[in-house]
C-alpha cells in the first residue's frame, strides 16, 4: 500500500473484529480512493470521510461486525455492509455520489 | 469555453451526413460484413473520463448505423456498465473477482466487455451482431492499462492482428486495416505530458492515423447519469472520426 490516503482509510477499520467484514471494508476503501487522485480522505475517531472538490460523497463508520456506509446528503442513504451484496450496493451508491460531487451538482 | 461549446464548434456536419461515407463500400457484401475500424479511446485524467467517453462514442457510432463492439480496461470505477445501466452486481463484479469480465448489451447495437486485466478481454468474433453492417471496435483504456511509457496497451495490437487475420480471407492486407485506426483522448487538460506521450506513441505505431483530443477543464454535465451521454456531446466527434476513417479506407483502396 503506497497511497497514504488508502493507509489512512484502512486504519479506520481496525475496530472490525469479523475478518470477512474487515476485508470488505478494506476493499471499499481501496475502490473509493482509486476513483480519483484528487479524493481527500479524512479520518475521524469513529468514521472515515471521502470528499471530492470539497464535497463529502461517502462516509464509512466501522463497527465490530459491520460497516455502515452513508453516501449523499439529500437524503443520506445508508447501507449496512456485512456481505458481498451490501458491498455492491454501498459501492454503487458511493460511485454515483462521487460523480455528482465531481460534476459540482448536489450529491445524491 | 465549456466541453459542449468546444466540441460543437468543431462539428463539421451532422453525424448522419457522414456515416454513409464509412458505411458505403465498393467491395462485395461479404467483405463489408468484415470491414472493421479500430479506435483507441484513452482516458487521460483519472475519474470517469474513460467510461463516459467510451459509452458516449459507442452510442453515437451505433446511432450512425454501425455495429459497435466496446472493449474497456482500466483499474478505476466506474466502467461503461454504469452508463449502460447494468445492475451494480454486474458492473461491479471485478471488485470481488479481479479476473471477471463484465459483458452486456449496451445501448442499441453495442456489444460491451470490460475487464480489469486487459488480456482477459475477448477478441471480437469474426461475425458481427448485425449481418452486413460495418463494424467498429472501440478499445477504451486509461493510464493503469497504458503503463509508464504511455504506450497503447498490448491488447490493442492483439485486436489489430486478429482483425488482420480475419480479413485476410477477404483480400484485405494488415496495413490496410492499420489505415482504419484512430485515437481519441479524453480528460481534463493535463500538464504532466501524458497526453503528448500517448499521442506520440500512437503516431509512431500507426503513422498517419488520426488523433482526436477531447480535452476540457470542465466536467461535462450528465456525467453522473446512468445512461450513455447525449448525441449532442459525442455526435460531432463521431462524425469527424467516421469521415477520417472513410478517407483512410478510400486511400487504402486507391
Amino acid at each position: 500500500m503506497s497511497d497514504e490516503r488508502l493507509e489512512t482509510a484502512v486504519r479506520g477499520g481496525a475496530r472490525i473484529t469479523d475478518r470477512r467484514v474487515r476485508r470488505l471494508h478494506d476493499l471499499l476503501c481501496e475502490e473509493l480512493v482509486l476513483l480519483s487522485a484528487s479524493i481527500e480522505v479524512d479520518a475521524a475517531p469513529f468514521e472515515t470521510r471521502f470528499s471530492m472538490n470539497g464535497r463529502q460523497f461517502a462516509r464509512l463508520s466501522p463497527y465490530r461486525e459491520l460497516v455502515l456506509v452513508s453516501a449523499g446528503c439529500d437524503p443520506v442513504c445508508e447501507v449496512r455492509v456485512t456481505g458481498d451484496e451490501g458491498l455492491m450496493r454501498a459501492l454503487d451508491l458511493a460511485v454515483e455520489s462521487f460523480l455528482h460531487a465531481l460534476e459540482g451538482g448536489p450529491p445524491v | 469555453m465549456n466541453f459542449r461549446e468546444k466540441h460543437q464548434e468543431r462539428r463539421p456536419r451532422d453525424l448522419h451526413d457522414i456515416s454513409h461515407l464509412f458505411l458505403s463500400s465498393a467491395a462485395p457484401a461479404a467483405s463489408t460484413a468484415c470491414a472493421r475500424a479500430l479506435v483507441a479511446v484513452a482516458g487521460v485524467g483519472d475519474g470517469p473520463w474513460r467510461a463516459f467517453t467510451a459509452a458516449g462514442l459507442a452510442r453515437a457510432l451505433a446511432a450512425a448505423g454501425l455495429d459497435v463492439t466496446l472493449l474497456e480496461t482500466g483499474r478505476a470505477l466506474p466502467n461503461a456498465g454504469y452508463y449502460f445501466a447494468l445492475e451494480p452486481a454486474a458492473y461491479l463484479r471485478p471488485v470481488l473477482d479481479p479476473r471477471a469480465v463484465v459483458s452486456g448489451p449496451g445501448d442499441g447495437s453495442i456489444r460491451f466487455h470490460y475487464a480489469r486485466d486487459q488480456l482477459r478481454l475477448p477478441l471480437p468474433p469474426r461475425e458481427g451482431q448485425v449481418p452486413g453492417r460495418a463494424r467498429i471496435v472501440l478499445f477504451a483504456f486509461d493510464r493503469s492499462a497504458a503503463g509508464e511509457r504511455s504506450a497503447v496497451p498490448a491488447r490493442f495490437h492483439d485486436l489489430l492482428c486478429a482483425a488482420s487475420e480475419q480479413e485476410r480471407g477477404s483480400g484485405d492486407a494488415g496495413e490496410r486495416i492499420a489505415r482504419r485506426v484512430a485515437l481519441v483522448t479524453a480528460g481534463p487538460d493535463s500538464d504532466d505530458g501524458y497526453l503528448g506521450r500517448m499521442q506520440r506513441s500512437f503516431e509512431d505505431a500507426f503513422p498517419g492515423a488520426p488523433c482526436f483530443p477531447i480535452q476540457g477543464a470542465e466536467v461535462p454535465a450528465g456525467i453522473a447519469r446512468r445512461s450513455p451521454p447525449s448525441l449532442e456531446l459525442f455526435g460531432g466527434i463521431a462524425a469527424q472520426l467516421l469521415q477520417r476513417l472513410a478517407r483512410g479506407r478510400e486511400e487504402a483502396r486507391g
